[in-house]
């Protein structure tokens, strides 16, 4: 048989078992709008019953119960959806920091509309056409000489502004590699507490929402799988697509296994490459590694673009990624055409000639390289002969995006550098009429011909812009002030098909375009032939047909191509920003049903526990009444 | 499943947001008349639309081009109406002057008529159009036919004005002294040479020539400096080379001509029948280059006809040569005519494709109105809607109700 007092204590625990109750219930409507927060519940279990049937205890019927007690404080929360949504804020975050480019190049290219880069283009073959029409117009030369102004202005403005985006998009990586190593940071030191407390055999709620919530943040970063250890501890695998080596993790527990550094800047010198890291994202933590050799640099060059364009190329879809990366890197490293063709063919098995060689060189010169490393945290001691890397290509996130920006960025510089050169070569080569770059009138400078970055240095030629007169319309140089053809020829290079990608110089234009007069192609003799002749060529009509190439495609068409890809892109990031949001969002309402605080479940509670609190009081007065009884009524 | 206050609230200020970025499209749409803006709105259409633009600026050029093509022509065609007419007074006037009954005065009146026929058959080769001359060939500036001591001159140049009125349909409009060999010839001859370039037809104009014989002098063999080494000359049929070693001077026989060769190894003087050409280097002659002399133009004719009728002669002998001369006219009329005709029709089919083209950009790239003010009403209504709903749902909680 229980006494008097004994319930008094089970009362009392009763109350203190629902003002802890209560407390929770005001944490959880204090942290309703607390992101990150799920909703904490006080679990409540019947103490230690007294009195367990023995030999030494008068058996009684049953057991006596002894009161409740707060057994744990759980927070609500579903594991899968949190995987869910991460690997979702993954792609969303990629496809956002993508859109936000692309939108911008959008802006940049002003297509379609009268300022656009297409319509300059037109009016500046127009103006060719119209000089062809009144050759003996001051007029309309100067118009030619003013709209191939205009045309090179635009093409300029729209290079320096892809530069500057670029440029810009470099920045936003080292900004989100800083923001993943403090919250790298942070994980790491939360996993210690989290640890501790869980050990101490209690249940780090608050810790761990905020655990969940920087993993969430991270997941906008990039990819990774979160494994599980021993006192609520975790690995983090970020995923990568191709092979790493980082297999057992980056952050392991309390403890960070790899910290992430960005790739500032890749260069070849003349003791082999170097590479400039900033470790986390920090400008002012620069190491600098020297002397490495091509293996060791060449995953920093994983452009998918580029290695599909080099593919097309060489005209060899079973190219591995290994192959074409050391040929990115043999490029990149400055080797000579020799040298260049040597190596190209220890990998390559088919024939590979001056034009497949300038291409592959132009499109190697093109790649990005990879502006994310893991590098061991456990070596680094602060000095650049302890500091080991590895490139990190990362899939999905913001890392993901701005990288692939990069990437599709320097596609834009390409193809503009490509319309850039063709026009330039083209125009010249029929106004100079001419196969070597000094002879004759060029009406674009002729570094525009030969620069790999086309697009900013093409523009007209001084002797031109100070003499428009000088500009060639008639097919004889001097020719009768009535003569347009040659001016007629260049406007017909608005609807000239050729292979903008092998057009490298003056001799492939002719090779690629230009047929004899009895339909023949020209062989690459009779092109080294004009060549050497130097004297000129008689583009005249008789001799050569400006027939184009059946393969190739118009100059317009080429930057309208260029439009409409940038045009799918975009319109891919929109669609998927929109989709992965639509997703998102149910999956958040998702948890939010399973861990959102719900003001009237809150209240509900509150009022429940509350009327617990007053029933257990009112139990202990009835047991005070009784006491009172026991005390000043049986004692008289 | 549990809902609580937070996803009523996402929900609706997801879909307010929604609501709001259709709404935003649409006005847009609406502010700029444009279906598409950027390309990523539909990229096939953005690309659709870039193409329709230079296609139809192109068009545009073309119809500048068959425009001025047609004024050009057209010029042309009168300027050789009038020339059929005055073929037409010289045929006459070459019927008269045979009149047997005819006296001196009556000749000499005749005669003084084609003189004057003469000089207006010049003026109209020296027709111009925008302050172009049409009959000049590619030299459009200079005066094509000039009078020197009654020899006319042609001053023009023998390539046409090729032009484009459609894509890859390039045509000739532009009509040299070649298409009148038969009514003009075109030498200047100045003392000492002749000062025109290489390749240029040279045809002797001036003194009638009875014997209806061509010269051609040839340039055979050149030395590396440029010096003519070796020329063949022909009179008639009969060719024949010569070696040329300076200094030279010499007399040669030709089918029973005597040419005159003069050379200091700078000049290379040919004199064949009181025509001096200078072919030195000066020139920069090339193997092939040809000169020829031509004694068979109209005012050849013209000249031939005053000749005899100063003389007291039949001009009406020479009526089979102004035929044949007048049909060349006509002929040459009637091609100009129906290029004329050619140009007429591709301008009218030019301008469908243009009506085509802008109909189908304004399919592609522009909105339909009425449509799209409807959607905009629509999606208003759906905002207010959303609007309201949010002032109403979000209030309630079970706060409101307990004391």
């Amino acid at each position: 048989m229980s006494g008097l007092f004994s319930s008094f204590s089970v009362a009392k625990r009763g109350m203190a078992v629902q003002q802890t109750a209560l407390h929770t219930n005001a944490h959880n409507i204090s942290n309703m709008n607390t992101d990150g927060y799920s909703v904490q519940r006080a679990n409540l279990k019947t103490t230690e019953p007294f009195g367990m049937p023995s030999l030494t205890t008068s058996a009684e019927p049953g057991q006596l119960g002894t009161g409740v007690k707060v057994d744990s404080i759980t927070r609500a929360r579903d594991k899968f959806i949190d995987f869910q949504i991460r690997r979702e804020k993954s792609t969303l975050s990629r496809y956002e920091s993508r859109e936000q480019f692309l939108t911008e190049i959008e802006a940049i290219f002003m297509e379609p509309s009268d300022e656009g880069l297409a319509n300059m283009m037109t009016k500046f073959w127009d103006s060719w056409h119209q000089l062809a029409t009144n050759p003996e117009s001051s007029t309309a030369r100067t118009l030619v000489s003013e709209n191939g102004e205009s045309l090179t202005t635009a093409i300029k403005h729209m290079y320096g502004q892809l530069e500057d985006m670029e440029l810009n998009a470099g920045d936003l990586i080292r900004n989100e590699v800083f923001d993943t190593a403090s919250i790298l940071k942070q994980v790491e030191e939360l996993n210690k507490q989290i640890k501790a407390v869980t050990i101490s055999g209690r249940n780090p709620n608050d810790l761990m929402d905020r655990r969940d919530l920087l993993m969430d943040e991270l997941s906008n970063k990039f990819s990774f799988d979160v494994e599980e250890t021993e006192y609520n501890g975790m690995i983090i695998k970020p995923k990568f697509p191709f092979s790493s080596s980082l297999k057992e993790g980056i952050l392991k527990d309390g403890e960070i296994k790899y910290g992430i550094s960005y790739v500032n800047d890749i260069a070849y010198g003349e003791d082999g490459w170097s590479i400039q890291f900033q470790v986390n994202g920090d400008i002012n933590k620069v190491v600098t590694l020297s002397g490495l050799s091509d293996d060791e640099i060449k995953d920093y060059f994983q452009d998918s673009n580029v290695f599909t364009a080099i593919k097309e190329k060489l005209n060899d879809s079973s190219l591995t990624d290994e192959a074409i990366k050391s040929i990115i890197v043999a490029v990149k490293s400055g080797l000579s055409d020799d040298e260049l063709e040597t190596k190209i063919s220890e990998i390559y098995t088919g024939s590979i000639d001056e034009n497949k060689l300038d291409g592959v060189k132009n499109l190697a010169n093109s790649c990005t390289f990879v502006h994310t490393a893991f590098y061991d945290m456990g070596k680094y001691d602060g000095n650049a002969s302890s500091f080991s890397a590895i490139p990190a290509a990362v899939e999905n996130g913001s890392l993901n995006g701005f990288q692939t920006i990069t990437d599709e960025i320097n596609k834009y510089k390409t193809q503009l550098n490509n319309l850039a050169r063709s026009i330039a070569i083209s125009v010249n080569t029929l106004h100079s009429n001419s196969i070597d770059l000094n002879n004759g009138v060029n009406f674009f400078n002729s570094s525009a011909e030969t620069e790999v970055e086309a697009a900013k240095f093409i523009g007209v030629t001084k002797e031109i812009i100070k003499d428009p007169s000088k500009i060639n319309a008639g097919i004889e140089i001097p020719s009768n002030s009535g003569n347009g053809e040659r001016a007629l020829l260049i406007g017909q290079l608005r609807n000239t098909r050729m292979d903008i990608l092998d057009i490298n110089n003056r001799g492939a234009f002719i090779n690629n375009t230009f047929k004899k007069a009895d339909g023949s192609k020209l062989t690459s003799v009779e092109v080294e032939g004009i060549k050497a002749d130097g004297t000129g060529i008689n583009l005249a009509v008789e001799d050569l047909l400006m027939s184009g190439s059946q393969t190739g495609s118009e100059i317009d068409s080429y930057f309208k191509n260029s439009i409409a890809f940038l045009g799918v892109s975009n319109q891919e990031a929109k669609r998927m920003v929109g989709n992965q949001n639509a997703l998102l969002s149910q999956l958040e309402i998702r948890r939010e049903s399973v861990s959102g605080v719900s003001l009237d479940e809150e209240i509900t509670n509150m009022i429940q526990f509350q009327r617990s609190y007053q029933a257990n009081a009112k139990m202990i007065s009835t047991i005070d009444q009784l006491l009172d009884v026991v005390v000043n009524g049986l004692i008289r | 499943m549990r809902i609580t206050n937070k996803i009523l609230i996402k929900g609706y200020l997801s879909d307010l947001t929604r609501n709001l970025n259709n709404m935003q499209k649409l006005q847009e749409q609406l502010s700029s008349g444009k279906e598409i803006r950027r390309p990523s709105d539909d990229p096939f259409k953005v690309a659709r639309a870039m193409e329709l633009t230079s296609d139809i600026a192109s068009n545009e050029r073309y119809t500048k081009n068959i425009d001025e093509g047609i004024g050009w022509l057209q010029t042309v065609e009168s300027s050789l109406g009038q020339m059929t007419e005055a073929m037409q007074t010289i045929r006459e006037k070459a019927v008269a002057g045979g009149n047997g009954s005819y006296g001196e005065d009556e000749k000499n009146a005749i005669m003084n008529y084609l003189v004057e026929l003469k000089g207006h058959l010049v003026d109209i080769g020296n027709t111009s159009f925008d302050g172009r001359y049409i009959f000049g060939g590619d030299n459009t500036t200079d005066t094509p036919f000039v009078n020197i001591d009654g020899n006319v001159v042609y001053k023009g140049s023998d390539r046409g004005l090729i032009r484009e009125f459609a894509q890859g349909v390039k045509m000739d409009i532009g009509y040299t002294g070649d298409n009148f060999t038969s009514l003009f010839g075109n030498t200047e001859i100045t003392e000492g040479g002749i000062s025109l370039g290489k390749n240029t037809t040279i045809k002797k104009t001036g003194t009638p020539i009875n014997e209806d014989k061509i010269y051609e002098v040839k340039v055979a063999e050149t030395d590396k400096t440029g010096k003519v080494t070796k020329i063949s000359i022909k009179i008639g049929e009969t060719e024949t080379d010569f070696d040329i070693t300076y200094p030279l001077t010499e007399t040669v026989n030709v089918a029973s001509n005597s040419v005159n060769l003069n050379g200091d190894g700078d000049n290379l003087f040919v004199e064949i029948n009181g025509i001096t050409l200078n072919i030195g280097k000066d020139l920069s002659n090339k193997k092939g280059d040809v000169y020829s002399f031509n004694s068979e133009t109209t005012v050849n004719v013209l000249d031939k006809m005053i000749y005899e009728l100063k003389n007291g002669g039949d001009s009406s002998k020479y009526l089979g040569e102004i035929d044949s001369k007048f049909n060349e006219v006509l002929r040459i009329r009637s091609e100009a005519g129906a290029r004329w005709q050619r140009l007429n029709d591709m301008k009218a089919k030019t301008e469908e494709e243009h009506f085509n083209m802008t109909e189908l950009l304004s399919k592609t790239s522009d909105i339909d109105l009425a449509k799209k003010v409807m959607e905009c009403k629509i999606m208003e209504n759906v905002y207010t809607a959303s609007l309201q709903t949010g002032a109403k749902i979000l209030q309630p909680s079970l706060l409101d109700f307990i004391r």
